[in-house]
């Protein structure tokens, strides 16, 4: 397929917008308690997989964190159970924005990759013009 | 006794260096350039219909990547140039061959 450096890297910018979404949703949801009977927030993780043979990336599925998650004392919440906890989901807050600034860098990257192949293909029908 | 002059030998004649064979000429009705360039306005018009498309998605809230739609327009327009350079220097080279004068 002609045009392919563009087309590959249009694959790495779904996933990387994929990873963004997750981590939206894995930041949104880092406050939410639940009661001790629930599960707690299951962070997601998304798995990136190789298309072989210069096709790009792909997202292969997701993974969810623990449901267990924390254990926390609270008894003004209105969700606690009768010893006074509720559940909070275990998800760490540094590794999510790492996570952030990473998905948030490769899809620059990638566009960068667009943007340059189409450079290239410009200069190429330059050639021999003057 | 003069002497005697030999008869002038034809000329074999010279073959071409470094060139294909030329057996194998393609039709010389000009009708494969414009194959080419009508196939190649074709893909054209199929990547500017997808790329309207994602504009529309754009603009009416249904687009779930963006890059999807800025992808499908920088393809176009490089396809678009592409097609219009060759077709420029065809007819460059046409109007070339027009111009030749004894």
């Amino acid at each position: 397929m002609p045009l392919d450096a563009i087309g590959i890297a249009g694959t790495a910018l779904t996933v990387h917008r994929k990873w963004l979404d997750a981590v939206a949703d894995n930041l949104s949801n880092i406050n939410t308690a639940t009661a001790t009977t629930d599960d707690a927030f299951r962070a997601r993780y998304v798995l990136a997989q190789a298309g072989g043979e210069d096709t790009g990336v792909y997202v292969a599925g997701t993974e969810l964190g623990d449901a267990a998650g924390r254990v926390v004392h609270e008894p003004s919440h209105p969700l606690a159970d009768e010893n006074g906890n509720v559940r909070y989901p275990d998800i760490d807050y540094s590794e999510q924005m790492g996570s952030l600034i990473m998905a948030q860098r490769g899809y620059q990257a990638n566009a960068a990759v667009v943007d340059r192949a189409k450079e290239t293909y410009q200069a190429a029908l330059q050639i021999g013009r003057n | 006794m003069p002497a005697v002059i030999p008869p002038v030998m034809g000329v074999s004649p010279t073959t071409a260096t470094g060139y294909a064979s030329t057996t194998e000429l393609p039709s010389t009705d000009g009708s494969q350039f414009a194959t080419s360039l009508t196939g190649a306005l074709e893909n054209v018009q199929s990547l500017q219909s997808t790329s309207n498309d994602l504009s529309i998605q754009a603009v009416t809230g249904d687009l779930t990547d963006i890059h999807a739609a800025t992808l499908a327009s920088s393809r176009a327009s490089i396809a678009l140039e592409m097609a219009s350079t060759f077709r420029n220097r065809g007819v460059e080279a046409f109007n070339e061959v027009m111009r030749m004068q004894a």
